[in-house]
């Protein structure tokens, strides 16, 4: 069970700023959008078929923002472990190297 | 002029070829996530699917294609509910979406009792060759199952928060100035120095709640559970009360009204008060009364007895016993006070039980909740890795 929920609300994930967004935010979107085409299409039938169209390309763009978001994510993260080896890397050198330049 | 609809008009089924039913399952049961973009924007979307591939079987007159996928879809439910039954968010999950393919599968049975709320298309989109009423038990005892599996999870998590957070914790300073908890303060931490508080119940109550509501839960299940756990908070606060003499004091009675107070606001927060939630509360709330009312004189002996019908002659007694005086302004129950309370319950025809039962289950039920989703609009989103199987 998470314990690092801040907020719970998951209209806040739309106020996230781009490059800080998690799939869960992305997932929270989902299902913040998902309500509000469910309120339409209850109030209009006349219009569902329209809203059920936009629906279903709305969860394909956000499936290509999760696939996005993930990737980007992902490549930060490898980034930044190979930045900490490449430092450690660094270190090490640094202390076994016999002090050449006395 | 007009513009031409669509190349073809969908009924509202889904086909697949019988030898990949098991793919069917796999991906759509077993390996699918509980949270993500295609299922947090359609609630229930594997149980509507679900249904559409039930409906072409049933159109196609195939009883075995319909035996062996109903049968395919309550082993793969079960399945995972086995691997991944200790989380939450995936118990909530199945709960949800096997209600709702019980659900479909009465409100397009064809019975009128659950056509009442159907649009004209939407009953053009009843089964027309088998009746499966004898499925709809059966998943209706596996939505049991699921229910209680999810209350056992859940008071898992909350157990170890309870007798910190509702008891031990120390949200009001001293004995007069209230000091409240800051439970809008979004920035403590779920534990407060490795205890749990007040606050901490709360943020797992509000969690559950958030994914069941992102589950498509049906409001009156979200109420059941509601009640459940706020029974459980009541039974084991209670319980530990009656067994420990440093929780009967006249600040402890203060600080457990004070805690239901916030637990009851919670409840106003989310339009829960006709769950029956707070009602599982009334013996807790007058045992913290009793510790708070005077115990000398006769008529404080009367108005006890009048005030604690929910609570047992030993429960009643045993606070009075266990009181302990905070201050010098308080006194220790005389012995006569408490044989006075006894005299005067003797007529009562209660239970000599001491202890709440903690792990009492309320019987579950699951209301018929139709859906307005016309079945003729869904589509299958590619994350869910369903290509193989085709609109009809």
């Amino acid at each position: 069970m998470d314990t690092e929920q801040e907020d719970m609300s998951p209209e806040t994930a739309l106020d996230k700023d781009p490059f800080q967004m998690t799939v869960e935010d992305v997932y929270d979107m989902s299902h913040v959008i998902g309500k509000d085409l469910m309120k339409i299409s209850k109030e209009a039938r006349g219009v569902t078929d329209l809203v059920a169209d936009l629906q279903f390309k709305i969860v394909r763009v956000l499936e290509v923002l999760e696939t996005l978001v993930n990737q980007s994510s992902l490549a930060t993260e490898e980034m930044k472990m190979e930045r900490d080896n490449l430092k450690g890397e660094l270190e090490r050198l640094v202390k076994e190297s016999p002090q050449a330049d006395q | 002029l007009n513009i031409p609809r669509k190349e073809k008009d969908f009924q509202g089924m889904l086909e697949y070829k019988k030898e990949d039913e098991p793919k069917l399952i796999k991906n759509l049961i077993l390996d699918l996530k509980p949270r993500g973009v295609a299922v947090n924007l359609i609630p229930g979307l594997p149980a509507y699917i679900l249904f559409m591939c039930v409906r072409h079987a049933d159109y196609l007159n195939d009883d075995q294609k319909v035996r062996s996928l109903l049968t395919s879809t309550i082993n793969g439910i079960k399945k995972i509910l086995k691997k991944r039954g200790d989380d939450f968010e995936t118990v909530s999950f199945w709960l949800s979406n096997t209600c709702r393919f019980l659900h479909c599968l009465k409100q397009y049975s064809g019975e009128e009792g659950f056509m009442k709320h159907n649009s004209t298309r939407q009953n053009e989109h009843c089964l027309t060759n088998f009746d499966l009423a004898e499925y709809r038990q059966v998943l209706s005892d596996l939505a049991i199952q699921i229910y209680q599996q999810l209350v056992r999870v859940l008071e898992n998590i909350l157990q170890p928060m309870i007798v910190s957070g509702m008891l031990e914790h120390e949200t009001i300073q001293g004995v007069s100035g209230v000091k409240p908890t800051g439970l809008r303060k979004r920035t403590s931490s779920i534990a407060d120095e490795g205890t749990y508080t007040l606050d901490s119940i709360v943020r797992q109550l509000n969690t559950f709640h958030s994914i069941m509501c992102q589950h498509g839960t049906d409001p009156e299940l979200i109420k059941q559970v509601v009640k459940q756990m706020f029974y459980i908070i009541g039974a084991v606060t209670l319980n530990n009360l009656l067994l420990r003499k440093d929780m009967c004091s006249w600040s402890k009675g203060m600080q457990i009204r004070y805690n239901v107070s916030q637990l009851e606001e919670w409840l106003r927060d989310k339009n829960l008060m006709n769950s029956g939630a707070k009602e599982t509360l009334e013996p807790l709330i007058q045992a913290a009364q009793l510790l708070q009312v005077k115990k000398k004189t006769d008529e404080d002996a009367e108005a006890i007895c009048s005030m604690c019908n929910a609570l047992t002659t030993a429960q009643i007694v045993k606070v009075l016993n266990l009181y302990t005086p905070v201050n010098e302004f308080e006194e220790r129950v005389l012995v006569s006070f408490i044989r006075n309370i006894q005299m005067r319950l003797r007529d009562r025809k209660d239970a000599p039980q001491l202890l709440m039962d903690a792990k009492h289950i309320f019987p579950v039920t699951f209301p018929f909740n139709p859906s307005s989703l016309a079945l003729e609009t869904i589509q299958i989103p590619g994350s869910l890795s369903l290509g193989f199987i085709s609109r009809v």
